[in-house]
């Protein structure tokens, strides 16, 4: 024993002999870890599953007309425009969302073509996979574009389809068409991180839209998910706290003997009281320890096996994980912070105890 | 002469009983002083009170000439300069016997009392990686009276300390006290037992609730 360590020797030399008293307690905060690191990277592998898709496709900042903003951590600029529209084939028709753009534009798009290629020509569309399962419209076919010109004049076009691309993302698989245009209003800025465009947007002069106001449904949901994914954590948790407060609640009360002897030795009221905080933080941080790799052993399981979601459901076909170091610091930080708060009130108590009862009753 | 230890005026009752009235003491010299009294006639009670465990109803306790009741901080200072022993030992069970010496140690950061040197004083040294409850009785009222000793005190008080121990124990209990009294402690003894008084300088007995000088 170590100068200046003695009250966490003491602290040590208790949790060692009552390790008993401390299982129901470092369980429930093995599971309150577990289970907060595995919703966390659940939610998060779902979060980034949406911005990924979103932003790998759709422009991160539109800037009505030609820009000269110059924005750090720009990945590429192009120019685009947006109309509104009715697809037909054979008697099927949908509502869909012109994307056109010149040929560099579209270029940018090749990446999420999995069958032909991107449109060369004015009279060819690249159209989504959900909206060609719905049509059952296949590469080569001829469809129809119903739309409104600028003159408020309907416009009926056949086109070709030219390719068949898959975003990952229903909203735009389903409903986006691809072509090449000319007369483009808009500049589309890609950024290095999408997640700071709503940051740059407050710089820019004129007309300008960030992708996540273009996207609150899915932001939104984002935004819910991560509510949601917190309250349950912290139920979690506070059943954990509570977990802690009777087990140190019963060691005080059990140890009214050594309370005293330690009292009598000249230990302050904080001095005792610290050593059943830090038995309470020796807990926590085993239970914690023993969370986190039981469920980075639960992650590594189910990213290995794959849980296959309802596609009716879902968009995505195996449930993501993904892990962020921060949230492994915040489901640690909770839980050390929540074990603390629970502690204090009943190893307080500790420093209440009369010596003089007890040393008396020996 | 400055006292060690001194008690004026206490007064101390459990509810409606009163257990010790207007008692006055002092302990001005390392001596041996001995506490008589049948039990229940107040000298835990006493011990408690003498060591900042046990707020007196009326009165002063002096350690040293500060007043131990009047604050927190001088209630914690007594307790640090106080070296009780006490007839159950109150050793920590989780704590091997260098362990339970060295937590008085590490908080009253002594230098006089090397915890080896007692340990080798006491005849104890081979048993420190022990607990108290491989140790046999006297063995563990040695560990006691080492633990109040590391801790550098102004006085010792020990109640009852030898109530528990066989006859050869007890002599030589009584003899650390005696070597004890040599370094310039005082040791003040609460017992009901004779023998243990022949080791004493001065005898006290608590007869109807005050103290009495009985010899020296």
């Amino acid at each position: 024993m170590k100068k200046k360590n003695f009250i966490l020797s003491i602290s040590l030399a208790f949790t060692k002999k009552n390790k008993k008293h401390f299982l129901i307690p470092f369980i429930s905060i093995l599971i309150g870890t577990m289970g907060l690191l595995v919703i966390l990277s659940v939610i998060r592998g779902f979060n980034d599953y949406f911005v990924e898709s979103i932003t790998s496709f759709f422009p991160h900042i539109l800037i009505e007309g030609s820009s000269d903003n110059s924005i750090k951590e720009t990945e590429k600029i192009i120019s685009v425009s947006f109309k509104e529209g009715v697809i037909l084939k054979n008697g099927e028709f949908s509502g869909i969302m012109q994307l056109s753009s010149d040929n560099s534009g579209l270029d940018n798009f090749n990446e999420f073509i999995i069958e032909g290629k991107t449109p060369q020509d004015y009279d060819e569309i690249a159209i989504g996979k959900v909206l060609s399962d719905e049509l059952n419209a296949e590469k080569g076919d001829t469809v129809q574009i119903f739309s409104i010109k600028n003159n408020l004049q309907p416009e009926t076009q056949n086109y070709k389809i030219s390719g068949i691309f898959e975003s990952g993302m229903y909203q735009y698989d389903s409903s986006f068409i691809l072509n090449k245009g000319d007369d483009l209003h808009w500049t589309a800025i890609y950024l290095k991180n999408p997640l700071k465009a709503d940051d740059y947007i407050k710089n820019i002069e004129g007309n300008a839209v960030t992708w996540t106001e273009m996207n609150t449904t899915f932001t939104s949901a984002i935004a819910v998910n991560e509510f949601f994914a917190v309250i349950i954590s912290l139920f979690v948790l506070v059943i954990a706290g509570f977990g802690i407060m009777n087990s140190t609640l019963f060691s005080v009360l059990t140890r009214k003997r050594e309370i005293s002897i330690l009292s009598s030795l000249g230990f302050t009221y904080r001095q005792t009281s610290l050593i059943f905080i830090i038995q309470s933080f020796l807990i926590s941080i085993s239970g914690i320890i023993f969370g986190l790799l039981i469920g980075f052993l639960v992650l590594a399981i189910i990213q290995n096996i794959q849980i296959p979601l309802p596609s009716d459901v879902f968009y995505i076909k195996y449930l993501p994980v993904k892990t962020h170091l921060s949230d492994i610091l915040l489901t640690v930080s909770i839980e050390i912070g929540i074990s603390m708060i629970f502690s204090v009130l009943p190893a307080r108590r500790a420093g209440k105890i009369d010596p003089m009862d007890v040393l008396k009753s020996e | 002469m400055n006292s060690i230890l001194k008690c004026e005026n206490i007064k101390f009752s459990y509810g409606k009983t009163e257990v010790l009235s207007d008692l006055n003491f002092s302990v001005n010299t390392p001596s041996i002083t001995g506490i008589k009294g049948p039990s229940g006639s107040g000298k835990t009670t006493l011990f408690g009170i003498l060591s900042g465990l046990l707020n007196p109803d009326a009165g002063k306790v002096y350690l040293n000439e500060i007043d131990i009741y009047k604050n927190y901080k001088n209630k914690i200072l007594a307790r640090k300069k106080i070296g009780l022993v006490f007839q159950n030992y109150n050793l920590i069970r989780e704590l091997t016997v260098f362990q339970n010496i060295q937590i008085v140690e590490d908080l009253v950061r002594n230098n006089r009392f090397k915890i080896e040197e007692i340990l080798e004083k006491m005849n104890i040294s081979d048993l420190k990686s022990r607990y108290p409850d491989q140790l046999s009785i006297g063995q563990r009222q040695r560990v006691a009276i080492a633990r109040a000793l590391c801790g550098n005190p102004s006085v010792i008080l020990a109640d009852e300390p030898t109530g528990s121990v066989d006859p050869s124990n007890k002599k030589n209990i009584l003899e650390l006290f005696l070597h004890i009294k040599k370094v310039g402690i005082p040791v003040i003894i609460s017992s009901h037992d004779q023998t243990t008084f022949e080791f004493c300088d001065k005898v006290f007995s608590i007869n109807e609730k005050l103290l009495m000088e009985e010899y020296t």
